[in-house]
């Protein structure tokens, strides 16, 4: 990994499209500014773990005709989702 | 930038591990730019499921055995209501929202489906004319990774069923057709 030291007001460019500036440092919280592309997402590492953790644990799914018939119990239940098949 | 070629009336065959074979028409390919979290190289899905079923299966096309349970957000939330930016949009190049669906993972632990939770925090957006999609990170922290899609009292329900119905089973009696018992075994369709 590369390690670099940077003052408050110093900026990192990865590539060119992507710049990291250092907007303050106050005891052990670093704050950073971020440009890049839009179509470049940019999250907290944590929240990605999370949301990628999430979503393989989704893969361990329980056959749909279980998941309907709970689904069957609920009142109200709108059908939403058919649109887009 | 890949781009997504639509074929209209042009028909493709997938082997999934859920579904067996699966037929889609190529117009209704999705294609994630970025492929979803945890599955960054899968860019193309279809949605797929049974017409009555609220629950569908976002079918990875480019792997088989990736499918991900996905659900309209208000029938788990019925006030959800997402603040989606419009820079998370440009990506979809920029869609109107009547051409927008929202859409929530499901994870549903295999022994105890009635546990299920919803990523309320992370939805998939999708824009149904350039048929582009995206998982998003919401800012509103109060909308949960994991929320329970039922009530306490009904989780509390049909866990009671499910394990009145295993030990009726245990017992050797008559099986109970209640939708909860299904969950402990866990048969493939």
């Amino acid at each position: 990994m590369l390690v670099l030291t940077r003052k408050k007001g110093e900026m990192l460019a990865i590539g060119e499209d992507i710049l990291i500036s250092v907007v303050d440092v106050r005891g052990d919280s670093v704050r950073l500014g971020i440009e890049a592309p839009k179509s470049i997402p940019v999250w907290r590492k944590e929240v990605l773990d999370e949301i990628v953790e999430e979503n393989r644990k989704a893969l361990q799914g329980t056959p749909s005709e279980i998941v309907n018939k709970l689904f069957d119990k609920e009142p109200g239940g709108s059908d939403d989702t058919r649109k887009i098949t | 930038m890949q781009k997504l070629e639509i074929e209209v009336n042009s028909v493709a065959q997938i082997e999934t591990s859920r579904f067996g074979t699966l037929t889609y028409n190529e117009e209704d390919l999705l294609f994630f730019p970025r492929g979803i979290p945890g599955f960054s190289t899968l860019l193309h899905w279809v949605v797929s499921g049974e017409e009555e079923n609220p629950v569908k299966w976002l079918q990875s096309v480019d792997d088989s055995q990736v499918a991900l349970p996905i659900t309209a957000p208000h029938l788990v939330f019925p006030d959800y209501n997402a603040v989606i930016t419009k820079d998370e949009l440009e990506e979809l190049e920029n869609p109107a929202t009547e051409h927008l669906i929202i859409l929530v993972v499901l994870t549903i632990p295999p022994e105890k489906a009635w546990d299920m939770t919803a990523n309320l925090r992370a939805p998939i957006v999708i824009n149904t004319v350039n048929r582009r999609g995206k998982q998003i990170l919401l800012n509103e922290e109060d909308y949960p990774i994991r929320f329970y899609c039922f009530s306490e009292e009904k989780r509390a329900f049909f866990a009671e069923t499910a394990a009145r119905n295993r030990a009726a089973e245990a017992e050797g009696e008559g099986i109970s057709a209640s939708p909860a018992s299904a969950g402990s075994e866990g048969n493939g369709s």
